[in-house]
Order: structure tokens, then C-alpha cells, then sequence
């Protein structure tokens, strides 16, 4: 078995901590709790070519950019899953400067692109196609119906996996 | 005054002793290896049974934020919640072994941060709701203001045309049909409007009543057969059940959500057909209502159900994008549901579905009920350019018609007839309509009592029905309407 570290980054209230707790726990709750700092969970999975994978999944806290404590959050991931908040178009500027920061923190690592809160209403354009091609997935979810949410992890353990 | 001797512990024991109980202080010191060497401090507090911990476990066995990491720099991480729950702050700090993690309790801080960047957070998502909600209301104000002008334009310039004193060369019916058209696009656009609003602060009232379904689908056949004419689109009616059903329904709101659907249908298309399909079954009435218009994008059908949602490549053509969104807010407050399949460049269905009850047929409900029926209308009316118009609506539907344009008449042609029916102006001159409706019932008026009112607000018309009227209608007049309402109550 091998363990890696990813990350889950974005703007706050995008679902990121719901998108875990669906792919972790199978749970979803409808109140918001703010994360501060970092929150961490494991979990196991079996990529398409068999190898074992234990992912530590960095729950980083929601912001528009990523300040210098959060820069130590994501030191050593070998990957990440963006996600931006498909009812809040800001959200999605927001995740494109993220991005930035983190290329800039650790260079060039899979993401996972992640327009989040499919269930409600889209007001988020698409995403620009340079971000789009730079990551490994594009993928729509809901932690809410749980829509996407297991295809995101196991899409990020794939380009881990595969480097 | 504190005294030191050489029995006495050093000073710094106890201060350490006491800081690591307070602040849960642990230190766990790694080899190079990442092997464990030892550990000190309030181990207890984040292993509840340290002597579990063997000496050679792999650091990041214990702590899963070394994971990728490279110990041998210096490395902060403030407010970790571990997967165990625990909130820490970890240090990582090399040394001439390998390196120490040194742990501190943060529970206590995080909550209290975490509170203050909660409301912080909600603050944020609600001032973004606020300017989502200013910024769509001034996309109405423009749309809609846009919406108004185009229609009003072309009646100013009709009826300018109407006046012109010598008409030779002028196609009057043709302008006067134009004239028509557009006032009725306006009044379904205002309808729509103010349905949309009274829906958004649940104010829509579901009122129910037996309707014959084709005399539902006649009315709405009326208003939008003209516009698909125009466009030469075959406009049809197909029913899957008799015609002559009587079911309990919201006709009022139900016709609405079908004029929306159709005139869309018609906007949306160059040529070909529009269909309403009729079907019932089990309690359940369906309309199917097909075009073969433009169609739309799979990805956009979200969309244009949002108020004010226009899919991206009909927004060269006129409409509010109101109509979709407000239909299925209305099927919904019915108890029914409402569904879009589209194909783009091929067309589009939408099915609207309302709960209902057993459906009966009209012929066996009135058998013989054409008996002698008193035709006689009293339009109690102030408006000298409504009153003539009301008039002739009535006659050419052969009703007797006797006006009063003031209290004082209204009482003196009473004395002199008994009119089947009353339409009562609610702004009546002098007299507010509703006092006199009860005055006039109290005083053994035994006919029935229509209010015509220019509001349409739920609360007068509830009024009205409390003081004893039988039903209403809402201004600017519409003959159909006005007939169907006059035969209902005549009938009864």
C-alpha cells in the first residue's frame, strides 16, 4: 500500500468539507460550520491498475487566496482537487487564483476541477479552457446526492498513482 | 518575599510541569529513519494508551500530516484537526538524531476562531445573496422596461394611423388587429409579472372551480391562435379524452401556464406546427404542448426555468424569459409538475401535468337546463369610454344592457328593472363597490353581483366575495372572459 497526501482547496462555503464527508463517511448535512485550519481523514482505494492506495486528504480551509500558513498546508501534496461552487461565480475566480498559488507553492501536480453544488441552480460560466486543460478532470458534483463525488477521489488516485 | 535554598527543585521544573498540563504540550523525537526514539510530555492526552506505541513505530503512522512532508525543515502547521478529533498545533523541528514533533492543544483557540470566521463567512454569503438579488431586479428593470416599450410603440403607432383623417390607403382591420394583438401581448406580459411577484412572496391563492376543458382550451385557443397565423404555424388541439370533460381546476391559472407555453412555442419557432396534446387518466390532467421550433441545449434547460433565464442563442429574440419560470412555479403551487424535453434544432415538448378530480361529462350535468333565462345587465360602471365598450360586448352576445354611471342612477334603474346580473365598477364614483354590493343584497337585490376591478389583488377580491359578489373580473375587460363568466352565472 502506498499513502499519499492530496489536498482539497477553494473558495469558503464551495462544499469542500461535504464533498469529504460524503466520500469518507457517506454523510451529508445541510448546516455550514466554517473549517479553520486543516482537517484530516484517510481513506483506501484500489486503482484501475490494483495498486493500493491509503490517501490523506488535507481539508484546507476556504479562502480567496492562499496566505502563508496555508502555504504550509499544501507543501508535499501529490495532487489536489480544486472545487468551485457552481451557484457562486465568484467562486470560480477565486479557484483560478488558488490555483495560481499552489503552482507557484509546489509546481506542477495533478487537480481534479471540480464545479461543486450541481443540485442547485448554475450560475457559474465554464471554466476557462487553459485552467480545463491544465487539469487531469473535469468533473461536476453534489455532495449533497453524492453525484460525481467518489469518480472526483478516484480520478485524482488515478494520475497520482500513474504520476 | 520568596526564599531559595538547595533543597528546593528548580523554579523551572514547575513552570514546565505546569505549562505542559495546561497547553497538552507532547514531544515525540523521530531518527532519520522516521522510527520513534522516545516521547514526553501529556503523551496521554492524544494516545489515551501510549504503552501501545512501540519504539519503532513510523512517524507518520502517528501523525498522518508528516505524510509527504520532508521533517528536515523547520515546519509550522497551525490548527490541525487530527482524524481522531484532536486539534493541534504541530512543530516539526529538526535535530542532530532526526527530528521532534512537538504537539500543543488548540481545541479551545480553534473553537473560538472558528466562531468568529463562521459569522464572518455567513456575513459574506449573505451581503453576495443581497447584490445577486439588486443585480437580477435592475436585469428586470431593463428587460422589462424593454419589453414594454416594443408592443406600446407599435399600438402608439396603429392607433396614430387610425386617427389619421383621411384613411384611403389605410388597412383599418389590419391595424386594428395589430392594435389588439399587442395590447394583449402587454396585458400577458403585466399578468405575468405580477404573478411572478405575488408567487415570490407566497401570495398566489389556488382557486378551484368545475370547467368544461373545451372552453378552457377555446379561450386560450383565442388568444394564441392569431399570433401563430401571423407565422404561419399550424396551431391544433388534439384530445386524448372527450372534450366535453368537466374537471375541478384553477382555469384561471391553468389558461395562463398554457398561453405561456404556447406563445413560447410560437416565438420560438420559424414554421411547422405547435399541438397541445389533452390526456387524462387516473385524476390527472396532461397537456403536451410540441413544437418544432429551435429547440434547446440540454445544458441550458436548468436555466431557462430561472425567472428571467434565456437560453444564450435566443436572446436575439424578444420576451422577458419570464413565462417558463412563473408556468412552473403556478403547475407546482396546483400540486402537478412540469417537464421540458428538448432537442436542439428539432423541437421541444413540454408536459404539464395538474392533479384533478373525476372528470364528468358536461351534456349529462345540464340536460335540460335551457329554460327561459333572464338576459338583462346592469353595468354599474363610471368610465364613459369602458361603459360603451362593455356594452357592445354584451349586446353582440345578446344580452339586454341598461348602464348606470352613478349611485343615483343605479338606484333608479333598479326601481324600474330586475337584471339578472350586476357588473359592479369596485371604484364606483362616489361609492366604493363592495359597500354597495352589500347594501344593494341587504335591500333584497336578488340577481347576481360581478365585480369589475382594475386591482388584482387577492385581498379585494376576497372582499368582494365576502360581501356577497359571485365572482369578479379583472380590468382591462376581456370578452371571452366577460361572456364565459356572464354564461356560467346565468346558467347556475
Amino acid at each position: 500500500m502506498i499513502t499519499k497526501k492530496i489536498c482539497i482547496i477553494g473558495d469558503f462555503a464551495v462544499g469542500k468539507t461535504s464533498l469529504i464527508n460524503r466520500f469518507v463517511d457517506n454523510h451529508f448535512s445541510e448546516e455550514y460550520l466554517t473549517t479553520v485550519g486543516v482537517k484530516l481523514d484517510t481513506k483506501e482505494l484500489v486503482t484501475s491498475n490494483g495498486t493500493d492506495i491509503k490517501l490523506v486528504i488535507w481539508d484546507i480551509a476556504g479562502a480567496d487566496e492562499l496566505t502563508t500558513a496555508k502555504r504550509s498546508y499544501i507543501d508535499g501534496a501529490s495532487g489536489y482537487i480544486l472545487v468551485y461552487d457552481l451557484s457562486r461565480p465568484k467562486t470560480l475566480e477565486s479557484a483560478k487564483q488558488i490555483h495560481a498559488s499552489v503552482v507557484e507553492e509546489i509546481g506542477s501536480v495533478p487537480f481534479v476541477l471540480v464545479g461543486n453544488k450541481n443540485d442547485l441552480q448554475i450560475t457559474a460560466p465554464e471554466p476557462d479552457a487553459d485552467l480545463v486543460d491544465k487539469s487531469c478532470h473535469q468533473l461536476k458534483t453534489s455532495a449533497l446526492t453524492g453525484e460525481g463525488v467518489a469518480d472526483t477521489f478516484q480520478a485524482l488516485a488515478e494520475a497520482v498513482v500513474s504520476g | 518575599m520568596k526564599v531559595m535554598t538547595n533543597n528546593n527543585p528548580p523554579i523551572s521544573d514547575s513552570v514546565n510541569d505546569f505549562i505542559i498540563e495546561r497547553l497538552n504540550i507532547a514531544g515525540f523525537s523521530f531518527d532519520n529513519d522516521h522510527l520513534l526514539i522516545t516521547a514526553d510530555g501529556n503523551i496521554e492526552y492524544y494516545f489515551p494508551n501510549p504503552n501501545t506505541i512501540a519504539s519503532d513505530t513510523v512517524a507518520s503512522d502517528l501523525f498522518p500530516f508528516l505524510v509527504g512532508i520532508d521533517p528536515l525543515n523547520e515546519k509550522e502547521f497551525p490548527y490541525i484537526e487530527m482524524p481522531n478529533g484532536v486539534i493541534v498545533d504541530a512543530f516539526i523541528k529538526p535535530t542532530s538524531a532526526g527530528y521532534d514533533v512537538v504537539l500543543i492543544d488548540m481545541a479551545l483557540q480553534r473553537d473560538k476562531h472558528q466562531q468568529v470566521q463562521q459569522i464572518a463567512n455567513v456575513v459574506s454569503l449573505q451581503k453576495d445573496e443581497i447584490s445577486a438579488e439588486n443585480e437580477a431586479k435592475s436585469k428586470f428593470i431593463s428587460t422589462f422596461s424593454h419589453e414594454l416599450k416594443t408592443p406600446l410603440s407599435s399600438i402608439l403607432g396603429y392607433s396614430e394611423l387610425l386617427n389619421e383623417p383621411d384613411k384611403t390607403g389605410i388597412n383599418i382591420a389590419a391595424n386594428a388587429n395589430a392594435i389588439h394583438r399587442n395590447g394583449i401581448y402587454l396585458l400577458n406580459l403585466i399578468n405575468n409579472v405580477l404573478e411572478q411577484g405575488r408567487a415570490d412572496i407566497q401570495q398566489t391563492t389556488i382557486t378551484t372551480s368545475p370547467v368544461k376543458l373545451s372552453d378552457m382550451l377555446d379561450s386560450v385557443s383565442y388568444l394564441v391562435k392569431p399570433l401563430a397565423d401571423k407565422k404561419k404555424i399550424n396551431f391544433s388541439i388534439h384530445y386524448g379524452c372527450p372534450e366535453d370533460f368537466v374537471l375541478v381546476l384553477d382555469e384561471q391559472h391553468l389558461c395562463q401556464v398554457l398561453v405561456n407555453l404556447i406563445t413560447n412555442s410560437i416565438k420560438f419557432s420559424q414554421e411547422g406546427f405547435i399541438t397541445i396534446e389533452v390526456n387524462y387518466k387516473d385524476n390527472e390532467l396532461q397537456f403536451i404542448v410540441s413544437d418544432t421550433g429551435i429547440g434547446i441545449p440540454e445544458d441550458e434547460l436548468s436555466t431557462i426555468m430561472q425567472p428571467f433565464g434565456r437560453a444564450k442563442h435566443t436572446r436575439h429574440i424578444e420576451g422577458a424569459g419570464i413565462g417558463l419560470s412563473l408556468s412552473n412555479t403556478l403547475v407546482k403551487l396546483m400540486g402537478g409538475d412540469l417537464s421540458i424535453q428538448s432537442k436542439l434544432g428539432e423541437g421541444t415538448a413540454v408536459t404539464v401535468t395538474v392533479p384533478t378530480t373525476n372528470a364528468v361529462i358536461a351534456s349529462q350535468l345540464n340536460g335540460d337546463a335551457q329554460m327561459s333565462i333572464n338576459r338583462q345587465i346592469l353595468v354599474a360602471e363610471d368610465d364613459e369610454d369602458l361603459v360603451p365598450l362593455i356594452a357592445y360586448y354584451l349586446e353582440e352576445a345578446g344580452y339586454e344592457v341598461i348602464t348606470a354611471m352613478s349611485q343615483d342612477e343605479l338606484k333608479s334603474e333598479l326601481e324600474s328593472n330586475q337584471p339578472a346580473v350586476i357588473l359592479m365598477d369596485h371604484n364606483f364614483r362616489e361609492a366604493n363597490g363592495i359597500e354597495l354590493t352589500k347594501e344593494l343584497l341587504d335591500n333584497g337585490f336578488s340577481g347576481k353581483i360581478i365585480m369589475l376591478t382594475a386591482s388584482s389583488g387577492e385581498a379585494i377580491i376576497k372582499q368582494a366575495m365576502n360581501a356577497g359578489c359571485s365572482d369578479f373580473i379583472s380590468k382591462p375587460i376581456d370578452r371571452e372572459k366577460l361572456h364565459k363568466i356572464l354564461a356560467k352565472h346565468l346558467n347556475d
